[in-house]
């Protein structure tokens, strides 16, 4: 029902005034010091009592988890099933569940390798790893975590078990896209697939990958065609940029020939123009879905800043990273 | 069945009310929930909000109006209620405006209410500029009650 979400998305709106503006980003850029900075954040409500106590000292690494976590309490408030959610929840398990195979395997297993907020329990996706039965995790699930977690065993070859689940999760959120009934969910579905196609693909060629891994490691979508993309690939990277020219991605195509770490500037910033929409619906899921995607976008810039200021990175190295806000 | 004539306009009168009161009573609730929203986040924008949740349950008393009116009209309270089948169902007719513009407009208004809420969730300093939005389809409740009670008021004076 489209009006189900009325007071959820009033909600929203009324907490949509504490998101951090340019000009917050900018004004926690001028902080002379780290602590100035945490201190910032603190005056705009960031952490909890516990890092308070701490004083300006504490890890923020530590505060942005507690961010997170508060994050994902007010979806649970507001919102009575995550389902809609799993297309942005999908990241957070997949991630999880590359944390708990590689954190078992090298025995390095800990509680600060996994993100908050997720669909599966942490401590249910650790059970399965460490008794070798996968059958308890979410069916698309399983067939990936049984590969990733064998070809690391045996191989142990780390890069190769993150394909594994890298392509699994695109998978699931294609699917997850395609069995949407929100607009913004197809299309955040879509995009996400598309743009890490196309990430998939320059690295692929930066690193002089043969067509057989392109070609298994990308997935169709509706917005690029897919063999085409590996031929251009194949080919060089200016080609590779031509033809990104006449799809719907073209705006990509100045980040990358900078470089190719600007990549994920552009990713993250074509997401906030995907979600601007939702500033003007009262009534359905929609911004509800945006509020947490741009409070995730606010947390990453956050920890831009923070870990620059930390290690005392000038400001116009941490300005050419920080990505475009929603508030 | 001497009486039908009497029956039609108690059905004109009940469905005046029945019909805008169920769309005030969606609409407040619609707007309820988004006040309760802000509120839960700014209990300070309660004054405000409270102001727009109150717009779409006019459409209820409007109904309320148009019902008391024929009540009166055909002395169902105080006098006789000698009504003949013409009269009863120009009765009926002259509700129907109130009834379908109110249930109709009561829900319209509510979502324009929704809508400013938001806005005063954001920019409490638009709080006037947010109550115009709703109060423009005030407009044709307004009209549609004005059709109603000219209706039922002059309907004594033709001969049917």
């Amino acid at each position: 029902m489209k009006g189900q979400y009325t007071y959820a998305v009033a909600r929203v709106r009324a907490r949509e005034l504490s998101l951090l503006s340019e000009q917050d980003v900018s004004r926690l850029m001028d902080c002379e010091s780290y602590e100035e900075c945490v201190n910032a954040l603190r005056d705009n409500g960031w952490g909890d009592e516990t890092l308070d106590a701490k004083g300006p000292d504490c890890d923020y690494q530590l505060m942005l988890k507690a961010e997170e976590r508060r994050l994902w309490q007010l979806v649970t408030e507001l919102v009575a099933d995550r389902a809609p959610f799993r297309a942005i929840l999908l990241p957070i398990d997949y991630h999880n569940l590359k944390a708990a195979i590689k954190g078992y395997i090298t025995e390095l297993l800990s509680e600060d390798l996994f993100m908050p907020g997720g669909t599966v329990d942490i401590s249910s996706l650790t059970k399965c790893i460490e008794k070798g039965d996968f059958s308890n995790l979410p069916q698309e699930m399983v067939e990936p975590a049984r590969e990733a977690f064998e070809k690391l065993l045996h191989t142990g070859d780390g890069q190769l078990c993150d394909n594994i689940i890298d392509k699994a999760l695109l998978n699931a959120i294609k699917a997850e896209g395609e069995g949407s009934k929100a607009g913004l969910i197809k299309a955040y579905a879509e995009f996400f697939v598309a743009s890490a196609d196309i990430k998939i693909a320059l690295r692929g060629q930066a690193m002089h990958k043969g067509r057989e891994f392109l070609s298994s490691a990308l997935i169709a979508c509706d917005s690029l065609d897919v063999k085409k993309l590996v031929e251009v690939a194949m080919m060089g990277q200016a080609d590779l940029l031509e033809y990104l020219e006449v799809t719907p991605y073209a705006d990509v195509v100045p980040f990358v020939a900078e470089s190719l770490q600007r990549f994920d500037i552009w990713r993250d910033n074509r997401i906030i123009e995907l979600i601007r929409a939702e500033k003007y619906d009262c009534f359905s899921i929609g911004p509800i879905i945006a509020y947490v995607l741009a409070r995730q976008n606010e947390i990453k810039v956050a920890r831009i800043i923070l870990s620059g200021k930390l290690n005392r990175v000038e400001n116009g190295l941490i300005k050419e990273r920080v990505r475009m806000m929603y508030a | 069945m001497s009486n039908l004539g009497v029956v039609l306009a108690l059905l004109g009168a009940a469905l005046a009310s029945l019909m805008a009161g169920i769309g005030s009573a969606i609409g407040v609730g619609m707007a309820g929930e988004a006040a309760a929203g802000v509120v839960t986040e700014d209990p300070g924008k309660f004054g405000k909000v409270l102001l727009l949740q109150l717009l779409p349950g006019t459409q209820g008393i409007y109904g309320l109006l148009v019902a008391v009116l024929t009540l009166i009209q055909i002395g169902i309270l105080g006098g006789s209620s000698e009504v003949s089948l013409g009269q009863g169902l120009l009765y009926l007719v002259s509700c129907l405006p109130i009834a379908f513009v109110g249930l109709w407009s009561a829900i319209r208004q509510a979502r324009a209410a929704v809508s400013g809420i938001s806005t005063v969730a954001k920019r409490p300093e638009q709080m006037g500029k947010a109550m115009i939005f709703p109060a423009m389809v005030e407009t044709y409740a307004i009209l549609a009650l004005l059709v109603s009670v000219l209706s039922i008021l002059n309907i004594p004076k033709i001969n049917v």
